[in-house]
């Protein structure tokens, strides 16, 4: 029996040896085969048309992908090493271009021809480089200490302005007093000869917003507040302002009998600003007065036979309390017994 | 008899190998150094991650196997391959290239109040919105490997900051950004912090063991651009350099991480405060300048959308675009 089972053993590992991954059982290994297959013609197709289309790097990664699949294939193996080859040949023809930009000044130009050269090759290794520290604007220059000079001499050539030598002590971790040695290079960095100023003039604004709080034009107030506060939300004085606009205005509002209008105003100040929480109490009792006052006077209406007066009065509760039920179903009850009045006459 | 176990044993072995095939073929050139493909059958039980942990050897990097094959969640029983690095480091196709929008909030509240402060509904609608639409959330680390041509992002990446450090961050923004598997970015200016409506340093300290980014906006939330009327030059200088250091190291004794980005309090920049920030070690800044960033655009002038309490969902739409158009034939 042994010289039967030892050539079993030796043709299996013959043809293992031979086919390789294929030499599995074929029942087992057919539908990966032929999944297999099938990705790798999509692979391929894929890789063609990004090719046409001029994606050469994308098409690259799908070639390689297919080869991944079989890769003793040695179609897929030449395919890769053909377009990496004109691969680098394109990027180095776009870098040259965006150089003969970049010489001319033509920045945005050389820009497009960097980033079309890292879409062919993203390995390139100057187009970065260009991209990121060549084109963007710079905020310090180097300078070379030359023989005799002072960080005030330095300042006085580079800024036209000798105190600006205390600057670039600071900026170079060098005592302002000592002389800067020859060779050595400097920091300098470049001052714009704007200095930014703020969307908002916030001292200006802040008082003028003061002036109409005094004149008592609260509505200014705000909208200028509003205004600081967008830009500079954490500006003290601006919310102090705000919230004491919104806290006059309010009482103005319920001074005028506008008690919803008055507790809408009071709810957009902050609710732990000192005097709202009172505030906005006393508006809430004098609405809940106002429309107990509205719902009895229905209800006296109602019973006069004055049924339309006492649906407009209920009609007032409704606007104060959206949420009193029984003027709810009094305004049903009320308003079916009118369409029923009208039918019969 | 041996032989026989032998045998059994060695066929058994072939037999499983063919439920779990696999093929890796290293192929490199000196334009593809290192690049490698992976062909892998899935088996019940994998997923992105567990692929991405065993492949890649980082779970977080499943998106570039979803990437390549076009795929969202893994089904068992089909081939895909896994490559071991995208090339494309700057998002850079024939017709544009990948822009990372970032998008920056301030304080949050129950029911929105102001301008500046987002509700709680509107700022879980708009998280909602970017997890069913497929953004991902990325670190401060990973955008800025982006910027600098380092390493590829997800296409749909978006960067999260949260400006000042008021409470509301803690109690209603990251409870969100939690349920949603969101992270970002806080830039805190050092001398909030602490105050009644303003995080503790205990808080910061637990945001940032839950992974969120801990940065500098400064120490008094100063316009950094602008020299004061009442202030020499020099003592702008001496200023700036305070503004700029002090939270840097405020943030390495109180939270123990390396605090080396900024946001411009109101955005404000000008070409010294950059040098200044480059001279401390700041590997970049942020700016309130709207729109979204591709991978050269100037480190330290970073774009940034603000939200705004009162913006709609469309509002918010506006601020993810993902893609820059610019012909590159």
């Amino acid at each position: 029996m042994k010289p039967f089972f030892t050539t079993i053993f030796l043709i299996w590992v013959v043809l293992c040896l031979f086919t390789g991954c294929a030499g599995l059982p074929t029942s087992i290994r057919k539908p990966f085969i032929k999944k297999e297959t099938a990705l790798m013609e999509q692979y391929q197709n894929k890789a063609m048309a990004l090719e046409q289309q001029g994606d050469l790097q994308t098409a690259l990664s799908y070639w390689q992908a297919a080869h991944c699949l079989n890769p003793k294939d040695v179609k897929f193996s030449n395919k890769i090493i053909s377009l990496t080859d004109t691969i680098e040949k394109k990027a180095e023809e776009h870098f040259q271009k965006g150089m003969v930009y970049y010489r001319k000044k033509h920045f945005r130009n050389a820009r497009r021809e960097f980033l079309t050269t890292l879409r062919f090759n993203p390995n390139h290794q100057k187009a970065p480089v260009y991209l990121k520290t060549k084109l963007i604007r710079k905020n310090s220059t180097p300078y070379t200490v030359q023989k005799g000079d002072t960080l005030n001499g330095i300042a006085l050539r580079f800024y036209k302005d000798p105190d600006k030598g205390l600057m670039i002590a600071r900026f170079n971790d060098i005592h302002p007093t000592e002389v800067p040695v020859s060779g050595t290079t400097l920091i300098l960095p470049i001052l714009e000869t704007t200095i930014a100023r703020p969307a908002v003039n916030i001292e200006d604004e802040l008082s003028q917003a003061k002036t109409c709080f005094k004149a008592k034009n609260y509505e200014t107030v705000l909208t200028i507040t509003k205004r600081i506060l967008e830009y500079d939300s954490l500006n003290p004085d601006a919310a102090e302002l705000r919230n004491a606009g919104y806290l006059e205005m309010g009482k103005v509002l319920f001074k005028q009998g506008k008690l919803l209008d008055s507790l809408i105003v009071l709810k957009n100040a902050d609710p732990d600003y000192q005097g709202i929480d009172d505030e906005i109490r006393k508006v809430g009792t004098a609405i809940k007065i106002r429309v107990k006052n509205h719902y009895r006077k229905g209800i006296r209406l109602y019973l006069k036979e004055d049924l339309e007066s006492a649906v407009k009065e209920w009609e007032k509760v409704l606007a104060l309390d959206p949420d009193h039920r029984d003027a709810k179903n009094n305004i049903e009850k009320t308003t079916r017994i009118l369409k029923n009045i009208e039918t019969f006459n | 008899m041996r032989k026989v176990i032998f045998f059994q044993i060695f066929l058994l072995c072939l037999i499983s190998e063919a439920s779990y095939a696999e093929f890796n073929t290293h192929l490199t050139s000196k334009n593809m150094p290192g690049a490698e493909f992976v062909a892998v059958k899935t088996k019940p039980g994998d997923t992105l991650s567990s692929l991405s942990a065993r492949y890649l050897n980082d779970p977080k990097k499943a998106w570039i196997i979803a990437e390549f094959n076009d795929i969202e969640t893994v089904t068992p029983d089909r081939i895909l391959i896994i490559p071991s690095q995208l090339n494309n480091r700057g998002g850079i196709f024939l017709n544009g290239c990948q822009t990372v929008p970032v998008l920056a909030y301030h304080q949050f509240s129950k029911k929105s109040t102001s301008r500046m402060t987002v509700a709680e509904a509107t700022f879980e609608a708009q998280m909602k919105y970017l997890k069913e639409n497929g953004y991902r959330s990325i670190t401060l680390d990973q955008f800025f490997d982006f910027l600098n041509y380092k390493n590829p992002i997800p296409k749909k990446s978006v960067l999260i900051t949260i400006d000042d450090g008021w409470k509301s961050t803690y109690d209603i923004a990251v409870p969100i950004l939690k349920k949603y598997s969101f992270s970002a970015t806080l830039f805190i200016y050092s001398d909030f912090i602490g105050g009644q409506k303003a995080l503790s340093w205990d808080q910061i300290r637990q945001l940032a063991e839950m992974g969120f980014d801990i940065q500098s906006q400064s120490k008094t939330h100063r316009n950094l651009a602008e020299q004061k009327k009442d202030e020499s030059f020099n003592d702008y200088i001496a200023n700036l350099e305070k503004e700029i250091l002090h939270p840097q190291v405020l943030i390495k004794k109180k939270v123990g991480r390396d605090c080396r980005y900024l946001a411009y309090p109101y955005g404000s920049t000008n070409s010294l405060v950059r040098a200044m920030l480059k001279k401390h070690g700041y590997l970049g800044a942020f700016t309130v300048h709207r729109g979204s960033n591709p991978f050269f655009v100037n480190n330290y002038m970073v774009h940034r959308s603000t939200i705004y309490g009162d913006y709609d969902i469309d509002q918010f739409r506006k601020n993810l675009s993902v893609f820059k158009k610019i012909d590159l034939k």
